[in-house]
Formats: C-alpha cells, sequence, structure tokens
C-alpha cells in the first residue's frame, strides 16, 4: 500500500516535471501557428525558430516590478493566482496517461476533474474582486457566470459517458473503449472489426462530445469564449492588475488546463490511450495535441461570441441537449434489453 | 482504496508549494529590485483618468439569478451521476424512477425558458419567449409572472 | 494513533477554526472564503469515513456551487460598515446563544448515547453504485421529493427575480 502511494506521488512528480516543461512550448507553437493563420511571422529570433521565446518571457518576467494596486485587498490580491493554478495543476493526479503512467485512479476520478472545475471559479472572483479594479471586477463577473453556467452542460456530457462505460473511474472508462467497434442492433451485438471502440465513434455519443469540448472551452476561458479577458472591452479582464511572476501563475493555469481539458477530452472520448502499432503514451499524447491544436485553431479563426448569445447557447442550447442525450440512452437502453411493453 | 488520496493529498501539498514558490519568487524580485512606487503607478487602470469612485460596484441582479439557478441544476445532475454508473442493473424501476424526475426537472426548465429566465437581457428583445409566445397560447404561466 | 486519526482530527480541527475564522471576521469575503474551507475540511471527514461519492458531491454543490453564490450575493449587496446602520438583531441574541447550547446539548447526547468510536476498518470506501442501489430502492420516495423541492426553487428564482412586463 505504501509502495503504491509512493510509485503514484513519482508519476504525478514527473508528470507535472512533463507539463511544466510541455508549456512553454505549446504557448510558442500557439503563438506562431497564430502569426501563420494571420500571416505574419510570429516569435522567430529568440533561439532557433524562436524555440526560447517562452524562456526569455519568463525572465521578463521576472524582472518586472510586482505592483499591488492600491486599494486593494492584500491578502487575497496574493491568494487570488494560487487559487487559481493549485487547482489546475492537482488535476493531472488522475488522468491516464497510459497503462501504467496514471498517479492514481480514483474510484470517483472524472468526479475530481469536475470538482477541481468548480473551485477554479474562486481564483477567478477574487483575483476581480481584491484588485480594486473595475476592468478586473467586471472581467471577473463574467468569467465566473460563464464558467457556472457551461460547468451544468460538461457535467451532463459526463453524465452520458458514465451511462455508456458504467464507471467514474477514468482508468476504466479508457478500458470500456478498447477493441473494435461494438454496439447493439436489432437484439444482437454487433461487432465492426478495423474501427475502434471509442465514445467519439458512437452516434449516441456525440452530442456529449459537442458539449464537453464547447463547455472544455468556456470553462478554460479559451476564445471564442474569453470574455472575461475581452482586450478590445476589458483591457484584461480579471488579471488586468496583475505583474510579474502573479500574472505568470494565471498565464500557467490557463496552459495547463488546456492540457487537462485535451487529456479529457481524449480519456473520455477518443479511447485514451488505445491504438494499434505505437507505444501507449505515444498514442495519447498523439491525441492530445490534436486537441490542443483546436483550441489554437479555434482561437485563429472564430470570433469571440457576446456575452449575452454565451449565456444563452450554455442555458437553451447546451443544456437541453445534454438532457435529450441522456435520455435517448435510457431509451435506447430500454430497446436494447427488450423490456417488451415499457 | 483511502490510501489512494494520500496521493492526492500529496498533490494538492505539491501544487500549494508550486503556487507558494511563485509567490516567493515575485516577492523576492521585489526585494531585489528597486521598486519606485508612485501614486499614479499603484493606482487602478483606468484608461489614464483618475478612478471614478469604488471598484467593487453593486452589479446587475442576473448575475445572481445565473448563480442560483446553477446550484438548482447542478444539484439536480448530482443525481444522474449515481443513477448512471447502475441504470443497467436498477432496470426498469431505474427507468421509471428516473423518468419521474426528469419530468419534473423538465417542467422546471420550460417554466424557466418561458418565463424568460435564461435570457440575458430579458427585458429587451427576447427572441426564444417571443418564440414561445406565439407557439404557446396565453395562459397559466403569464398569470404567475404578474402580467 | 493511526493516519486515518490524524488526518480525522486535523480535518476536524480544520473545520472548526474555520466556522470560527467565518464568525470572527470583519470582512464578508473573508468570512466566505473561511466557510469554503470549512466545508472542505467536512468532505475531508466524509471521505474518512467512506464516503467518496459524498466527498466529492460535498465540494461540487457546497465549496463549487452554493459558496460562489454566496460570494456573489456578498458582492452584489458591497456593504460597506458605515451602511449597516445600527444591529438591529440584538434581540435574537440571547436567543441564538440559547439555541446553540441546545444543539451542543443534543449532539453531545446523541454522540455519547450511540457511543462515537473510530472505525475499525477506516481503509474501505463506499463505491457509489452502492449509494445508487439504497438511493433508487429504499430512498426512492426522497429521491422523487428532491426534484419537487427543485422545482419549487426555481419558481421561487423566478418569482423573486422577474419583474412584471413594462415594469
Amino acid at each position: 500500500m505504501a509502495e503504491e502511494v509512493f510509485w503514484g506521488i513519482l508519476k504525478f512528480v514527473i508528470v507535472l516535471t512533463c507539463v511544466f516543461l510541455s508549456i512553454p512550448f505549446v504557448i510558442l507553437a500557439e503563438r506562431r501557428f497564430l502569426g501563420f493563420m494571420q500571416d505574419r511571422y510570429g516569435p522567430n529570433r529568440v533561439g532557433p525558430g524562436g524555440l526560447l521565446q517562452s524562456f526569455a518571457d519568463v525572465v521578463k518576467l521576472l524582472f518586472k516590478e510586482e505592483i499591488i494596486p492600491a486599494g486593494a485587498d492584500k491578502a487575497l490580491y496574493l491568494l487570488a493566482p494560487a487559487l487559481v493554478l493549485v487547482p489546475a495543476l492537482c488535476t493531472f493526479v488522475v488522468i491516464p496517461f497510459g497503462p501504467n503512467a496514471q498517479p492514481v485512479d480514483l474510484g470517483i476520478g472524472v468526479l475530481y476533474i469536475l470538482g477541481l472545475a468548480s473551485l477554479g471559479v474562486y481564483g477567478i472572483v477574487l483575483a476581480g474582486w481584491s484588485s480594486n479594479s473595475k476592468y478586473a471586477f467586471l472581467g471577473a463577473l463574467r468569467s465566473s457566470a460563464q464558467m457556472i453556467s457551461y460547468e451544468l452542460a460538461v457535467g451532463l456530457a459526463i453524465v452520458v459517458v458514465v451511462m455508456m462505460t458504467g464507471s467514474l473511474r477514468l482508468g476504466e472508462i479508457v478500458n470500456e473503449q478498447a477493441g473494435p467497434l461494438r454496439f447493439w442492433w436489432a437484439g444482437q451485438l454487433v461487432e465492426v472489426p478495423f474501427l475502434p471502440n471509442w465514445l467519439a465513434l458512437k452516434p449516441l455519443a456525440w452530442p456529449a462530445l459537442l458539449i464537453f469540448l464547447v463547455g472544455g472551452f468556456a470553462e478554460t476561458n479559451r476564445a471564442p469564449f474569453d470574455l472575461p479577458e475581452a482586450e478590445t472591452e476589458l483591457v484584461a479582464g480579471y488579471h488586468t492588475e496583475y505583474t510579474g511572476m502573479k500574472f505568470a501563475m494565471f498565464f500557467l493555469a490557463e496552459y495547463a488546463n488546456v492540457l487537462t481539458v485535451s487529456a479529457m477530452t481524449v480519456t473520455l472520448f477518443f479511447g485514451g490511450w488505445h491504438g494499434p502499432l505505437l507505444p501507449p503514451l505515444v498514442w495519447f499524447l498523439l491525441k492530445m495535441s490534436l486537441v490542443v491544436f483546436l483550441f489554437m485553431w479555434a482561437r485563429a479563426t472564430l470570433p469571440r461570441i457576446r456575452y449575452d448569445r454565451l449565456m444563452q447557447l450554455g442555458w437553451t442550447a447546451l443544456l437541453p441537449v445534454g438532457l435529450a442525450n441522456v435520455v435517448a440512452l435510457a431509451f435506447y437502453h430500454i430497446l436494447k434489453v427488450g423490456y417488451g411493453t415499457i | 482504496m483511502l490510501a489512494h488520496y494520500g496521493v492526492v493529498a500529496v498533490a494538492v501539498a505539491i501544487g500549494l508549494l508550486t503556487a507558494g514558490a511563485f509567490l516567493l519568487i515575485s516577492h523576492l524580485s521585489s526585494l531585489v529590485g528597486e521598486g519606485k512606487p508612485k501614486e499614479a503607478k499603484l493606482s487602478p487602470y483606468e484608461c489614464g483618468v483618475e478612478p471614478v469612485g469604488d471598484a467593487r460596484q453593486r452589479f446587475p441582479v442576473k448575475f445572481y439569478v445565473v448563480a442560483m439557478l446553477f446550484i438548482i441544476f447542478d444539484v439536480e445532475i448530482v443525481f444522474f451521476y449515481p443513477w448512471a454508473l447502475q441504470f443497467r442493473e436498477l432496470g426498469l424501476l431505474g427507468f421509471w424512477a428516473m423518468a419521474i424526475f426528469v419530468t419534473i426537472l423538465v417542467v422546471g426548465y420550460l417554466y424557466l425558458l418561458r418565463t424568460g429566465a435564461f435570457e440575458w437581457e430579458w427585458w429587451e428583445e427576447r427572441p426564444v419567449t417571443r418564440a414561445l409566445e406565439e407557439a404557446v397560447p396565453v395562459g397559466v404561466a403569464q398569470q404567475g409572472t404578474g402580467n | 494513533m493511526s493516519v486515518g486519526q490524524v488526518v480525522f482530527w486535523l480535518a476536524a480541527v480544520g473545520a472548526v477554526l474555520g466556522a470560527i475564522g467565518m464568525l470572527s471576521s470583519p470582512n464578508p469575503v473573508h468570512s466566505a472564503l473561511f466557510l469554503v474551507f470549512s466545508l472542505f475540511c467536512v468532505a475531508v471527514v466524509y471521505l474518512l469515513m467512506g464516503a467518496e461519492f459524498l466527498a466529492i458531491i460535498q465540494v461540487i454543490v457546497y465549496a463549487g456551487a452554493i459558496m460562489v453564490l454566496f460570494l456573489f450575493v456578498i458582492m452584489l449587496l458591497n456593504l460597506k460598515r458605515d451602511e449597516f446602520g445600527q444591529d438591529r438583531l440584538f434581540r435574537q441574541y440571547p436567543v441564538s446563544y440559547l439555541a446553540t447550547a441546545v444543539l451542543g446539548a443534543v449532539l453531545t447526547t446523541a454522540g455519547l448515547a450511540v457511543g462515537l468510536r473510530f472505525s475499525e476498518e477506516p481503509t474501505l470506501l463506499v463505491p457509489a453504485d452502492r449509494l445508487a442501489n439504497l438511493l433508487f430502492t429504499k430512498y426512492l420516495l426522497p429521491f422523487e421529493l428532491a426534484s419537487l423541492i427543485l422545482l419549487i426553487a426555481m419558481i421561487g428564482v423566478v418569482v423573486m427575480v422577474k419583474r412584471p412586463r413594462g415594469g
């Protein structure tokens, strides 16, 4: 038992180190890609192809003067970036990167991630409130209302995944997606060779996948749902007043959250580490990078959505669609096992 | 296994230590660097104008509505998880139990939709509500809201 | 003491300290955060009793949803010290002390009657599917009633907030 705990901690430390090492390059990749999409170069001067740009940025942030704005609630002002960063880092403890690369397989793994996501709201609200700045305050309000609204839809998408896999345990959710594609048709189990048994390939999970992705974008406050920091109206939203390493914490947390949402999308819908020929870890990272790329692509192409439309989308589109998905699955199950008259 | 949560506890501790390290570095850099705080520099950003009034102003009640509705639906969704885990084993009983639950939930949802609670600017253009009003004849829903 | 007992005492003392901090903090936003901490410690106690699902639900619903609403209300009202005016609740203070004392006495007697002790097997977690089996058979009626209560809450939100048309 103690051995298991030891290995879990070791795995978590390794995963976290990899996350910290990869984020500078994810940021660089995004900036280069945005440059490409907007017909400009992007950062390409520091190091070969701009590889060291993010490290130069870290050095710059280190030398920035630390400013605590007048009238700020100092304790909360310092606590807020920590409250954003800590949940973002703690999510990585349950993510199954490979068959032996999951620090712990909690019995309620999916809900653990959802719980941490719901705690992330505090850091943002407090950052906005404690700064004593109007822009920060408005950004925090918008952000928190947006995050809690989309959390509901994401919750329903997870209910769909739990119904289809029968487990809250992330390791089991991945294992359920092993082997060839299987589904029930006309009272018998049909097996489709050459296609994997991923939830993303089952039509009944498509609405959930869509909701999970849209909700993931909104939960991480990323474009096209980046209203909390809409620079054209709110300067930088909830982190307007933050400088130096404290700003770096918000930045780091944002990208850590992007990685978490990508990893969760792969785990829940794209079969996790399952895949032919290549080692499991490679498969996982490959799929995960594709979802991260989707984040960048959306940022480069989609315009920011208007706030009232955003809330309406969450409450009157995603929520009922998620509920309909759950109901449809329940009926499908009843048809499958054939209860006769229901 | 409860021991699993030992790993989670250590993970939280590592997260806290990381955040603490960041704050410490930012504190150290402010000690090493020669900070030149001025009144204008310390004042919150307001496009170069002297800040007007308190930043923490009262804000629209609609944010409050969103938070209240969020709690209600969050609790509803929490009930779905145990059911989703066991709905195969629970069979018809589970199906009907959930059917009643979902029906009541949907009734509430439709009521909220009909009264326009989901519309961000429900005092202005109300596309969803207007479409519903054309579809649903004037009746009980309107009496209840004091129209 | 076993590891479980050490964690229990840490969580229990943390919960009580959080509650004291909530009551004594002059700033309502700080109070709300102390309460979040206290609720979090209670979640740890649930976990020690093997109620894994309940613990995470405690975090999601209480810490993640209800306390966000509390923060919103505090920020929505944004009362300053001088706006409070005179404390009009002072007549209720003796009643509240009395009620607290009675509650404490009842809980203590109940605890003594049951005979509180540490669980022999603190490492066992109750899987969430066992909870489901209980919820949808023995406790089916309370479950359905919960949906009705939530429906009433929805109506309450609208009644409280909705302005009459044209108003």
